[in-house]
């Protein structure tokens, strides 16, 4: 007893902080070689309980080592939103992400927040958010095709003749891309889209390319 | 079974399809100078002069005289001694445009108001060439001025550009808080218009 007393001290601590480590063979090892012994049967309850807690509690989607949740992105877009004088040059950031649900459907959402150029002052703040929804072509192997119809709003923020102002935009349009799995989990994609947006009772044409990285 | 679970995927691709259809943009197209921009025109219709609202506003207009503006923030709680030469409600403003035709020429236009500048003005830009968007000619001036003496306020500026006008010219004046040379507003009045009669 004195002997794995130290060792369940420390293995004690590992559980609560890497419970679900326990889950994984190689570790499984670690942990009865640690103790002295040869089996799973043999480990204290309490431990052995939190084995099987661990085993549980690992994720039900993943399977073969392929994620089948939802998939979390971050990405750069770029696009012109028109000022009139040969600028409007949008580059944003966007944090988003889509529900593969292991069929055709794809449905996904994003953040974006990036700054628009204007000729005659300071740039602009541009924030939007976009829906997007449509077909997603499974069985290509690392290549995922998908064709989605696009919803967009939000509001651009900047100064004319030195007074704050914010017009809102919405719009709506298709987007056609591709993701392609790098490693495991790991994806990278691009996008290419046509939204026809309002802003400021005016009506812009926007050509959207959109480039991200997400697991 | 296949088909009873694609009903629900397709009324959803349908309700992000119309969902975009209807927040498609309508109206103008955004690709022109002045696209959205509000007018004014005179009666006679002599000229015209465009302005951007928000943040400009068409305080009133009578003839060939319209006087636009775009208030300062704050300018409710602000109490300027103006004097009597110039109205105290232009003060409360950051930019401050009036519209008039004048019988002179577009040189002799600018050179009257800068006979009018007030006590310890200087010039910021002195009288030359302008041109607007659409070809017309004429002349243009920028002085600095204090309202109150240079340690009590900050500088306030006028901008006076006179073009060929069939009667004369027309004079467009400009004071503002802010430069007037900057781009923003040279492009605004670069985009007035003067017709013939």
């Amino acid at each position: 007893m004195k002997r794995i007393a130290p060792a369940l001290v420390l293995l004690g601590l590992v559980a609560f902080v890497q419970a679900p480590a326990f889950a994984q063979g190689d570790d499984d090892a670690d942990v009865r070689t640690a103790l002295g012994v040869e089996s799973a049967d043999e480990l204290p309850p309490a431990l052995a309980s939190a084995q099987e807690a661990s085993a549980e509690d690992a994720p039900a989607e993943e399977d073969d080592g392929v994620w089948k949740g939802p998939h979390v992105e971050l990405g750069y877009s770029h696009f012109v939103l028109a000022d009139g004088y040969g600028a409007g040059s949008v580059n944003a950031g966007f944090f988003g992400g889509f529900l593969p649900l292991d069929t055709w459907l794809r449905i996904g959402l994003s953040a974006e927040m990036g700054s628009r150029s204007y000729t005659l002052g300071d740039n602009d703040l541009l924030v939007r958010g976009t829906l997007v929804a449509g077909y997603q072509h499974l069985g290509l192997d690392r290549f995922m095709p998908y064709a989605v119809a696009v919803a967009t709003m939000g509001a651009v923020v900047g100064k004319r003749f030195h007074s704050p102002l914010a017009e809102m935009l919405v719009g709506g349009g298709v987007e056609i891309g591709a993701d392609v799995s790098i490693e495991q989990n790991f994806y990278a994609g691009i996008g290419l889209s046509y939204i026809r947006a309002s802003m400021w009772n005016l009506a812009y044409d926007v050509f959207v390319f959109r480039f991200r990285i997400g697991l | 079974m296949e088909r009873l679970q694609d009903r629900p995927m397709r009324a959803w691709l349908g309700a992000g399809l119309a969902l975009a259809m209807a927040t498609c943009g309508c109206g103008k197209s955004a690709d022109s100078h002045y696209a959205g921009w509000d007018v004014f025109e005179p009666e006679d219709g002599s000229f015209l002069v465009r302005y951007r609202n928000p943040p400009w506003h068409l305080v009133s207009k009578a003839g060939d005289r319209a006087v636009l503006e775009i208030k300062r923030q704050g300018s409710g709680f602000v109490d300027i001694d103006a004097g009597d030469v110039l109205s105290a409600g232009r003060f409360d403003t950051k930019y401050y445009f009036t519209t008039r035709i004048v019988s002179a020429s577009p040189s002799d236009c600018v050179t009257d108001m800068l006979a009018l500048m007030p006590e310890g003005a200087t010039i910021k830009a002195a009288s030359a060439d302008f041109e607007t968007s659409s070809g017309v000619l004429g002349r243009d001036a920028t002085y600095r001025y204090y309202v109150d003496g240079p340690e009590m306020t900050a500088p306030r500026y006028t901008r006076v550009v006179c073009l060929t006008h069939p009667n004369g010219s027309l004079e467009l004046v400009v004071d503002s808080i802010p430069d007037p040379l900057e781009r923003e507003m040279t492009e605004m009045l670069r985009g007035v218009e003067v017709k013939a009669p």
